[in-house]
């Protein structure tokens, strides 16, 4: 009887405490690595997820404008790419691309255009007469009311309820002027790297000065300079719009860089920028990518419309962007090795471009907290780059679209015309 | 009284038991993100199946020497393009009541093909696939056939 008490009441052997704390540590280990592979999957996704979203709204705007180019005499593509010395150091740090078009509209979208443009002019005219001092107008300048919403689409209500508003004929259709534009996000820190992406819309009348199309579209830092734009989408860190010529080869099998959507070369590959009437209007001066491409036809009486337009898209969220990892040391033009803040992050992009300071870079591994990367791509040269600088990246999302009203046009300049022809 | 506690067999069934439970919980997770990344590239293979058709009209009825275009090509595990991970084949089937004799083949060839154009991707290790399926006539494009009978031989054709 005493015998057994004690036995029972003996404690655990150290050979027991061994084999249960190795085993709570396998437990431990399997579902640490479990749980730490299920958050990684998870966070992946919805990063894609949350781009993808993103993409897929502006590309999906851009497919509607696209599709309804116009081709007669009064339609227009303008496609080319401006610089930005984001830095203020006398060297071109971005180039973002700018697509100015005119297209088919029904008289209902003109009418809502139109609509549109008029309430803004009276906000303008609302926060102008806040600043004089007017004190009905002190409120906040989007609030406007339903009256003063009315009187600046010149409608009255009845008007309204009966579908009114300048629909009177809903058969008729005509033309309107969209301009999209990609500017610097922001002026200073990581911000001036990345792009906001803009759209403006204004109705046109065949005849009138174009404005969206035309030269005064711009100011001089390359900012959309007529009337207020709406914004498409912010963190934009790349965006490219490639066409497709008379005579590009676009060959479903082969990858982007073999296929027939390669940019540099001969009558084969793709325009990277475009001039409907053929009249210089992207600067070669600025920008290689501004080059018209080899397989353009002769200017004629109708605009040319490329075949088809693939535009590639990455977007970055601001949560995203605020913990992206970011180089641990200042490095210079060539080194393709550096130490980064958490590399287990940054390992998603292996194989992605990526962007740091103004320059692109194909990450190829991450090691620890080291990443390799080949320097200098997309275009963008070499340079130094300051520690801290964050490493920008997201997905990329492509579409192509067919332009249905293209023409086959055969009518190619002689060589010696073709610019860009090697 | 006994007052033994569980023995050894007990914790490590017990230690079992939860692995399993917690791990089932997880999987939940990947699960999830295996089908989401499922409905994203379903509907990056449906925006990206209009272009394809509009390549095939131009790339999958061979053009012959003598002008006329020959039956369609089989297309085996092709790389979508622009969408990595994304994978697709095209099959033909003749309409066998458009059969017509083009000199020079000695079987004859329909005039009209259902075309089945199938994508596929992979999600937490499970192939998956959509189809779409749609009728295409062996003709070429006025444009498709100008490239194809004057851009190999312009001299400044190929900057490879």
């Amino acid at each position: 009887m005493r015998r057994h008490a004690v036995r029972s009441r003996r404690g655990v052997t150290l050979a027991e405490l061994i084999l249960a704390t190795g085993l709570a540590a396998i437990v431990m280990v399997s579902l640490v690595s479990v749980t730490d592979n299920a958050v990684r999957l998870w966070t992946r996704g919805e990063a894609s997820r949350d781009a993808r979203e993103v993409s897929s709204a502006v590309l999906g705007e851009l497919n509607r404008d696209l599709r309804q180019l116009h081709p007669s005499s009064e339609g227009d593509l303008v496609i080319d790419w401006e610089p930005f010395d984001v830095e203020r150091d006398g060297t071109n740090e971005r180039l973002w691309p700018r697509m100015r078009f005119v297209r088919d509209a029904s008289t209902a979208e003109l009418a809502s255009v139109q609509r549109r443009a008029l309430a803004e002019l009276a906000r303008e005219a609302r926060r102008v007469a806040a600043e004089g001092g007017d004190r009905r107008a002190q409120e906040a300048p989007e609030a406007l009311t339903e009256e003063e919403l009315l009187v600046a689409a010149g409608l009255t209500r009845e008007e309204l309820a009966l579908g009114g508003g300048g629909v009177r004929d809903v058969d008729g259709s005509g033309l309107v002027e969209i301009l999209y534009a990609v500017v610097p996000e922001g002026r200073s820190g990581p911000d001036r790297y990345t792009g906001v992406l803009l759209r403006q819309e204004r109705v046109h009348s065949a005849g009138a000065p174009r404005v969206l199309t035309g030269d005064g579209a711009f100011d001089s830092a390359g900012y959309p300079a007529a009337g207020p734009a709406r914004e498409l989408a912010r963190g934009v860190l790349w965006m490219r719009p490639l066409m497709a010529t008379q005579t590009t080869v676009i060959d479903p099998g082969a990858s982007a860089e073999r296929g027939g959507w390669r940019i540099s070369g001969g009558l084969r590959t793709a325009a990277t920028s475009w001039d409907a009437w053929r009249r210089g209007r992207p600067d070669v001066e600025l920008s290689d990518l501004n080059e018209p491409a080899p397989g353009m036809p002769a200017a004629g009486p109708r605009p040319a419309l490329p075949r088809r337009i693939r535009l590639e898209l990455e977007t970055q969220s601001r949560g995203d962007r605020e913990r992206a990892p970011r180089l641990l040391e200042t490095i210079d033009e060539a080194q393709g090795s550096f130490p980064v803040t958490s590399g287990a992050r940054l390992s998603r992009a292996i194989g992605q471009h990526v962007l740091v300071g103004g320059e692109w870079m194909i990450l190829r591994s991450v090691t620890r907290d080291t990443a390799t990367v080949r320097r200098g791509a997309r275009g963008t040269p070499g340079r130094s780059i300051a520690e801290g600088t964050p490493i920008f990246f997201g997905p990329t999302s492509v579409i192509e679209l067919e332009v249905p009203v293209h023409d086959d046009d055969w009518r190619l300049l002689p060589v010696e015309q073709r610019g860009g022809a090697r | 009284m006994r007052r033994a506690g569980f023995t050894l067999i007990e914790v490590v069934l017990a230690a079992a038991l939860f692995v399993m439970g917690m791990s089932m919980i997880l999987g939940v997770y990947s699960f999830g993100s295996a089908l989401s990344r499922t409905a994203e590239l379903r509907s990056l293979s449906a925006d990206a199946v209009e272009a394809l058709v509009a390549d095939l009209g131009e790339t999958l009825f061979p053009l012959r020497d003598d002008g006329l275009v020959g039956p369609p090509r089989t297309i085996e595990d092709r790389e979508v393009p622009g969408t990595p991970g994304l994978r697709y084949s095209v099959t033909s089937q003749p309409n066998l009541e458009t059969l017509e004799v083009l000199p020079g083949v000695d079987e004859p060839v329909a005039r009209e093909y259902a075309v089945t154009i199938e994508a596929r991707w992979q999600a937490a290790g499970v192939q998956r696939a959509a189809t779409w399926t749609t009728i295409m006539l062996r003709e070429l494009p006025f444009g498709a056939r100008m490239r194809q009978r004057f851009l190999p031989r312009t001299a400044t054709g190929d900057g490879a």
